[in-house]
């Protein structure tokens, strides 16, 4: 008995668990495709791009649920014919300029201070929790039984000077209604 | 006598008895060390081809996609069918406690009294363990768990709380179920389990230094540094040193229990999507200084009072892997060593603890959830015979094995879920246990749960009481011929104490702002321990002396009943402003089944029957946070100590945005207050006969100073 048992530890971590290929995503290999996405179909003024025209930041403030999925899904691709580039924030105070600002769970309570901080830039800030929006936040994610959807605050996106591809507004869920009708949000 | 006297272990068959080699322990270690998968080869994300598919994928396709969810995130505590409380990081920073039994103070139901500068007792519901001698300090029927490693000493079935020096910044959380925890935590975790949990390394980058000073902290520092390997593996250094003043005794003069500790360790982890791995280890060693007044020498005099340091050290070493099959089934399986050094003026020895288990969580059909696993644990411990105190055999390894199988069944999806589990285990001190346990969960609407749950638990005889002779009183002093000693003398045929418990209990918003959690419980035990004089007077002579002794042997001659209620409310005042206020009633009695022990019953005298808590979280100002905190505990029967209160204060203020200075006062209200005495012996009439002379809790003040890089 004494001797089984510290095999069968060693055997249970060397078991190689196999993938089963490309049936399988995770949650947020699909939040990292969607900030492609949101690169893809938001228009930013050309004052965002005075410093640097050939590239777009994606910002991560605070806890990072990404991990190294976001690096792999921008390298080497190409985005309205600029390279992406990720950079990570442990604090509201170290933010520099990022055209996506990806606001994790940990940082929203302070989601004012951070507006105020990047206030007169443009940045399409995006977060998950539920009062997101009411805060001021632009795009916020959620998940519906394991499906990623997601909400826009058009009047944010504007306020930053952030034009949204209608593209974009008719997939957003809590859009849907106000578009159906024929009221193009402002 | 002797290492191969194996007659003690009860329920424990020949085949299966243990010797430990030296090889052994190099397997082992080995085989630790090997299960942490070689950052070389880890399952980086980089070779698969999904994540780039994704790009082609038009976005109106991506909202339809199907994610797997891995590792089921833990069921939040407002559904919880059970009397579960929370501190988190925050709460714990806040209320500017720098030792484990402080921050747990705030848990309602859990009852804290510090004995000096370096002991305390923590219980749940009652049977806080404040008598007994040797043993004083030890409340046994409660599980303590440190990142799933057990803390419980199983020598006098309790915890040396001041053994576990405290790493605020870099807990998470302290999770604390009073109940019984049987099923997924086992025998011991008969009146709640506290789980004390570490933060992730992913969460503590970076450089942090924090130190501090004050009147009764004397001094404290601690640096950690965390850093990272690659795309998914994280790391953290630490190291800490703590130094703590002497309080008084109850005349007023110093009781010598100043203190030092130092320890340092390192915990890893990685996150590979499927398949996490965490690694962790410390090493500790501390000088606690204590005044004794208690038998030491056989020259006497019978007590001595002295003064004497006590050190203790160890380390231990903790892998833990988790994988995710699919989104309906994940595994965990853990192993660990831990070794605890001990060298008092009366004990000394060491405990040596090889563990490891296993749990696997799946979805059985739509409306089932089954988690069941299991584990082994080998504990070897040696301790030297003293003139005082001894265990016989000196040397001891047990084995102790469980497994255990739960199952939640959604009787009315989001409503209604009934969960039922038993644990099983097989130990030398108990034999076959079975501790099963069923809860049911009403959730009428998103914001209001109720609970109800009945369970069996055990609390397993430990070593001392099978093994240990301990003297306590000199009776009869014959100069000439030798004195005749009271000797606890620990006696194979003391059983598992029972408890068969039945909860019930209400969580839920009862306005936006404002949430209440209430818990009530009646408790039956049976076969509770008492310690009987059998047979009267007679004489055992104690090898190498000219005394003797007269045994005073555990027996399970006694029940009882308690029953309470603990309410944990919280109020959201304003944006800026928090109240919290706890409230705790406990009703103890203890009735003898047979025999004569005048003093068991005085348990029952030792939790207050009321506690309450008030705690005000204030933010005045963008950069300054401030906190207050005001406690009244109950006045005790026996020993007769009466009621106290107590305030807590904390602010703090950032300096910058990378330092934060605060200012902590404690025991505001008086310059002393006593929350404990050393318990009589046999008679309460007699002069008392204590191991350790308890001191007064006095005011104190500290500041610290955090740098994070």
């Amino acid at each position: 008995m004494k001797r089984i048992l510290p095999l069968v530890l060693l055997a249970l971590s060397n078991v190689s668990f196999a993938q089963s290929g490309t049936s399988v995503v995770t949650e947020y290999e699909i939040k990292a495709a969607f900030l492609y996405n949101f690169a893809k179909f938001v228009d930013w003024p050309t004052s965002a791009f005075q410093t640097d025209s050939t590239t777009i930041i994606i910002g991560i403030l605070g806890d990072d649920p990404f991990g190294s999925i976001l690096d792999e899904i921008v390298a080497d691709t190409k985005v309205q014919n600029k390279r992406l580039q990720v950079k990570r924030f442990k604090q509201p105070g170290d933010l520099t300029f990022c055209h996506i600002l990806y606001v994790s769970k940990s940082e929203t309570k302070r989601l004012q201070w951070i507006q105020r901080k990047i206030s007169g830039a443009s940045t399409l800030t995006i977060g998950e929790s539920s009062d997101f929006l009411e805060r001021g936040g632009m795009i916020r994610l959620v998940n519906k039984r394991n499906k990623v959807r997601f909400e826009i605050n058009p009047m944010a996106a504007s306020k930053a000077g952030l034009r949204i591809s209608s593209r974009l507004l008719k997939l957003a869920e809590n859009l849907k209604n106000t578009l159906a009708n024929g009221r193009v949000p402002q | 006598m002797g290492i191969n006297n194996m007659k003690h272990m009860r329920g424990y068959s020949k085949s299966s008895r243990i010797t430990w080699s030296r090889r052994d322990s190099m397997l082992w270690l080995f085989c630790l060390l090997l299960s942490t998968p070689t950052l070389g080869w880890s399952q980086s994300r980089i070779d698969s081809p999904n994540s780039k598919v994704l790009l082609d994928i038009p976005i109106e396709q991506l909202v339809d996609i199907e994610f797997v969810t891995v590792f089921k995130k833990p069921g939040s505590i407002m559904e919880s069918p059970a009397a579960v409380y929370a501190l988190n990081n925050d709460d714990i920073e806040r209320s500017g406690v720098t030792n484990l039994p402080d921050a747990l103070r705030m848990v309602p139901g859990l009852q804290v009294a510090q004995h000096s500068a370096n002991s305390w007792a923590v219980t749940a519901r009652g049977f806080s363990g404040m008598s007994r001698g040797l043993s004083g300090q030890f409340a046994n029927k409660l599980l303590v768990l440190n990142d799933g490693r057990s803390i419980y000493t199983p020598l006098f079935s309790g915890v040396s709380w001041e053994a576990q020096d405290f790493l605020l910044d870099d807990t998470e959380r302290i999770e604390v179920i009073r109940g019984p925890g049987a099923t997924l935590w086992g025998a011991n975790a008969v009146n709640g389990v506290i789980n004390i949990l570490s933060k992730d390394s992913r969460k503590t980058q970076g450089l942090l230094v924090t130190a501090g000073s004050g009147t009764e902290e004397r001094a404290f520092g601690h640096l950690r540094y965390g850093g990272r390997l690659g795309p998914n593996t994280f790391y953290r250094l630490y190291g800490k040193y703590l130094k703590l003043d002497d309080l008084v005794n109850n005349t007023g003069a110093s009781n010598s229990d100043q203190s030092d500790l130092v320890r340092g360790g390192f915990r890893l982890d990685s996150d590979l999507v499927y398949s996490r791995v965490m690694v962790q280890g410390e090493l500790y060693n501390g000088q606690l200084n204590r005044s004794y007044n208690t038998i030491l020498s056989q020259n006497g005099p019978f007590p001595q009072q002295f003064s004497h340091e006590d050190r203790m050290r160890g380390g231990h070493l903790l892998t833990r892997l988790q994988h995710s099959f699919s989104n309906s089934s994940d595994l965990s399986v853990q192993a660990y060593y831990d070794r605890v050094e001990t060298d008092e003026a009366v004990v000394k020895g060491y405990i040596n603890t090889y563990d490891i288990e296993f749990s696997h969580r799946f979805d059985f059909g739509n409306r089932q959830e089954v988690i069941w696993g299991g584990g082994y644990r080998v504990i070897s411990d040696h301790f030297d015979s003293t003139f005082a105190f001894s265990l016989n055999p000196a040397e001891r390894t047990t084995g102790l094995a469980n497994a255990f199988l739960q199952d939640e069944i959604r009787i009315v999806p989001r409503h209604v879920s009934l969960i039922i589990g038993s644990k099983f285990e097989n130990s030398a001190y108990a034999g076959f246990q079975i501790q099963p346990n069923a809860r049911v969960r009403w959730t009428p609407s998103p914001t209001h749960t109720l609970w109800a749950a009945t369970s069996r638990a055990v609390r397993t005889p430990s070593r001392g009481e099978y093994d240990a002779r301990i003297l306590l009183q000199e009776i009869t002093s014959r100069p000439d011929e030798g004195s005749s000693f009271l000797a606890f003398t620990g006696n194979d045929s003391f059983r598992p104490e029972t408890l068969l418990a039945f909860e019930f209990g209400y969580r839920g918003w009862l306005a936006p702002e404002f949430m209440l959690d209430v818990a009530t419980f009646y408790n039956r035990y049976n076969s509770l321990r008492t310690d009987n004089l059998l047979p009267l007077f007679h004489n055992e002579p104690i090898a190498n002396s000219p005394h003797s002794f007269v045994a005073l042997m555990p027996g399970n001659s006694m029940e009882g009943r308690t029953y309470g209620v603990e309410v944990a409310a919280e109020w959201q005042v304003s944006r800026l402003w928090r109240l919290r206020a706890n409230y705790s009633y406990l009703k103890i009695n203890l009735a003898l089944t047979d025999g004569f022990d005048n003093f068991a019953k005085s348990i029952a005298g030792q939790s207050p029957q009321h506690q309450m808590m008030l705690n005000s979280t204030l933010n005045p100002a963008s950069h300054l946070r401030t906190d207050v905190r005001l406690r009244y505990v109950g006045g005790l029967a026996s020993p007769n100590l009466p009621h106290y209160i107590t305030a807590d204060a904390r602010v703090a203020f950032d300096i910058n945005r990378q330092v934060e200075l605060s200012l902590v006062g404690q025991n505001l209200l008086a310059s002393r207050h006593a929350e404990s005495s050393e318990v009589l012996f046999f008679n309460q009439d007699s002069p008392l006969v204590s191991r350790t002379t308890a001191s007064q809790i006095q005011r104190g003040v500290f500041s610290k100073l955090a740098w994070r890089f």
